[in-house]
């Protein structure tokens, strides 16, 4: 109980040292309010692509309708109204858009038309665009989904027209009110879930703020570097002359845990304000195991490297192969031999995925057996 | 002069110690980034925006109805450039979501089908995962929202068309033969949808490739991120050593300036290296990038050099953040944050047309999105003077600012 007890009181005094300095405050505070303007920032207009919509004839009420629907729906495409279709064109040429939607005059006559199976079916909206990638294909399908009621309607009064009724027996506004009118099924038809059951949030969606958790993630672990590299600097320095090598593990637990709980409570907090958080209590279990996974890896690593050359000189390095084998910007490329090294790879797949949560545990106690391990060789 | 050379040479023999380090370092991330770079930009097509969105559905169903129309959506349907529809059993499907091979799977349940025709639409679970992050799997929102659109505005305009007959027409006895009439040429408007769009390429023209784009942003990311393993030799923990140099006549602008110098040697070696290497690696050995295949051997050699105030600012910005700390762990903190909060924002990661116009804005007046921008114009050929005036404009602020805070606590 009395080792429990100086321990904590150790990890306080240690805190204190760090704290005191105003920097580092700052930074921890940084952390939070960065990801709430991030988050704030996300919301603004924003967009993968980015289309230039424009109308031959701005009179026109369904091309106007089309445009005012795309321009204030939420998508992840922006969308910017031109003036003209020559200046969409001119959009697109100078790179400050994707394509350009140009919407013809007389929508409706040619929606009529190509919803008429009897005629010829022209093609009747202009895409400009600069290359022939999937995205801008998939764009496509937003302006046929923005289309197609238009064209269902069409082809709806067209079949009525050539095969029931005539104009006389019921007009084109009548057969609008009956089509509004249906309430038909499927409006939710897919149900959006993570393979754990748990449903899809907006907000972890949202592509400028994805990485926000993963950034946070590296940015624990960098504290457990740079703590790493504090505890090389004293030990060179001599600060630990005196203590008897026995008790030295745990003071090096302390200088690891010290920096990695600050910023991980920094952390925490930012993905509270960011919206990001699955479930308090959960985040709170993932963030603790993250932790003693962190400490126990930065550990690791640091009785491996035993120079604060080598040490600094693997951070940036760290960082960037952190970056990419962990699910953060992209879709990870499958390493497993290095995957199953990194902490974050298991905090961020724990999130929507709880058998991590056992899996990080797992990684903690072996990288902090190890670290033992070969703290105990050295000291011989 | 000559102190200021002696104190500019000490100071270089001590950065000097890490230098074998970072520049092993640096080789390993341009060889693995050079590697991942054109595993992100690869298929016969040449660029990873070609590739399709691998979807899987899960399902048995009694009849084959859902698997015809599956086929005909896989053969006639214009979704088939874009979207590669695998049927799978659902141990599968989760197997195949976890490593990446597809962005998500439909649930479908067996009676769906049935109960569709009947009227009744029921719900159909779609699994994805949040690890699919990428730009492609970000799309499947906006694909999941068509199907329904499509589904919904057809049966409007069955059931329409089926109360119209109810309330006006004499003869309703084959009302039920229109609506499978109306109902299967619905089916070919969907089909056919695509073609009311008649769509145009111009071409990329003078601007970058996403590729090269992608280039000059991992290069400013390392630039940035390079700093790091310098805070051990840069940070100052006391100002004892300062204030005596101050005391002996050499201010804190000579001591920051021979400071800076031997950090600025070490950097522009260290981005020589990464450069060089980066743009052999993937311009000409890989072949990923086709701005850069593009450059001779001089050009190539000479990369550095035209990049020396893009350098210039980032080193000034990363010196600065060194005198703003007075401890190891607050340094590769504010390091790794700032490099990270400046790249992102600067598009780095994304590229900058992501971001909201607020965004855009402001990285054009940061170190790093001018350095981003500056990279990005000497790739395609459109380097301007400007760039370098800005960049030259902010080293001389940014050391202007260090120098006064050196000064200020050296005084407290």
């Amino acid at each position: 109980m009395e080792k429990i007890i100086t321990f904590f009181n150790r990890f306080l005094i240690l805190n204190k040292r760090i704290l005191k300095k105003k920097i580092f405050l700052f930074i921890l505070l940084l952390i939070p309010l960065s990801v709430a303007c991030l988050a704030i920032a996300s919301n603004a207009d924003a967009g993968i692509i980015t289309v230039a919509l424009a109308a031959e004839d701005i009179s026109d009420p369904i091309a106007s309708e089309i445009i005012d629907d795309l321009e204030n729906g939420d998508s992840l495409i922006r969308f910017v109204v031109a003036d003209s279709p020559a200046d969409a064109v001119s959009l697109v040429e100078s790179a400050e858009a994707d394509a350009a939607w140009i919407f013809p005059q007389n929508m409706k006559e040619k929606i009529a038309e190509f919803a008429d199976f009897s005629s010829e079916r022209n093609r009747f909206m202009l895409i400009i665009q600069r290359e022939d990638s999937v995205l801008l294909k998939l764009s496509h399908e937003k302006l046929n989904s923005t289309l197609y009621p238009y064209l269902s309607l069409a082809h709806c009064e067209d079949y009525i027209y050539d095969n029931l009724l005539t104009t006389s027996d019921i007009s084109s506004e009548a057969i609008k009110q009956y089509y509004d009118s249906i309430d038909a099924e499927g409006a939710d038809l897919f149900q959006m879930v993570y393979a754990s059951g748990v449903n899809a949030n907006d907000n972890e969606q949202n592509y400028l703020l994805s990485p926000a958790r993963g950034l946070l993630a590296i940015l624990i672990m960098l504290g457990g570097l740079a703590a790493a590299m504090f505890y090389t600097s004293d030990e060179s320095s001599g600060v630990f002359d005196r203590m008897p090598r026995g008790r030295r593990f745990a003071i090096a637990i302390e200088y690891h845990a010290v920096a990695v709980f600050d910023v991980a409570i920094a952390a925490f907090v930012a993905i509270l304000l960011g919206g990001l958080s699955v479930s308090f209590f959960y985040e709170l279990a993932a963030m603790l195991l993250y932790m003693i996974a962190v400490v126990g890896s930065c550990m690791l690593l640091r009785l491996i490297c035993h120079k604060n050359r080598l040490l600094a000189s693997l951070t940036p390095a760290l960082s960037i192969i952190m970056a990419v084998l962990c699910p953060i910007f992209i879709a990870p490329p499958i390493i497993p031999i290095l995957q199953y090294l990194l902490p974050p790879y298991y905090y961020l797949n724990s999130i929507y995925k709880p058998e991590f949560l056992g899996y990080i545990a797992i990684y903690s106690v072996v990288v902090s057996a190890a670290s033992y391990l070969v703290y105990r060789v050295r000291s011989r | 002069m000559r102190r200021q050379f002696v104190y500019f040479s000490l100071q270089l023999k001590r950065a000097a110690r890490y230098l074998p380090f970072i520049i092993a370092v640096t080789l390993t991330l341009c060889v693995s980034l050079s590697l991942a770079l054109s595993s992100l930009v690869t298929t016969d097509q040449g660029d990873a925006r070609h590739k399709k969105i691998k979807v899987a559905t899960v399902g048995e169903f009694v009849d084959s109805y859902f698997d015809f129309g599956v086929s005909a959506i896989q053969s006639m349907d214009s979704s088939r450039f874009a979207i590669e529809i695998l049927d799978m059993t659902e141990d599968e499907a989760s197997n195949a979501l976890k490593n990446g091979e597809i962005v998500g799977y439909a649930l479908i349940p067996s009676d769906f089908i049935i109960d569709a025709i009947s009227g009744d639409v029921g719900h159909i679970q779609f699994v994805t995962n949040n690890s699919g992050v990428d730009m492609f799997s970000l799309f499947k929102k906006e694909i999941l929202e068509l199907i329904s659109c499509l589904l919904v505005e057809s049966q409007n305009g069955v059931y329409a068309m089926e109360e119209i007959v109810f309330d006006i027409c004499v003869d309703q006895s084959d009302v039920y033969d229109h609506m499978t009439v109306l109902s299967t040429s619905y089916v070919s408007l969907i089909f056919n949808r695509s073609n009311t769009l008649e769509i145009e390429i111009i071409g990329i023209g003078d601007s970058l490739s996403f590729a090269g784009y992608m280039f000059s942003g991992l290069t400013v990311l390392i630039m940035l991120l390079c700093a790091i393993p310098c805070c051990p030799i840069f940070i100052k923990r006391d100002m004892a050593h300062s204030r005596l140099m101050n005391s002996n006549r050499f201010s804190p602008i000579q001591q920051i300036l021979g400071e800076y110098s031997a950090f600025f040697c070490v950097m522009l070696i260290n981005t020589a290296i990464l450069v060089i290497s980066m743009t052999l690696g993937a311009g000409k050995i890989l072949n990923v990038i086709p701005d850069l295949a593009e450059l001779t051997n001089i050009e190539i050699l000479t990369l550095p050099l035209r990049l020396l105030p893009a350098t210039l600012a980032i080193t000034a910005l990363q010196f600065l953040l060194f005198e703003l700390t007075d401890s190891l762990i607050s340094s590769v903190l504010l390091q790794f944050f700032t490099a990270v909060a400046l790249a992102y924002t600067s598009g780095c990661f994304y590229p900058i047309s992501f971001f909201p116009k607020a965004i855009q804005a402001f990285s054009k007046f940061t170190p790093s999105g001018l350095s981003r921008a500056y990279l990005s114009s000497i790739l395609s050929g459109a380097e301007s003077l400007l760039y370098v005036v800005a960049l030259i404009a902010y080293t001389l602020v940014l050391l202007t600012v260090t120098v006064m805070i050196r000064a200020r606590r050296i005084r407290t």
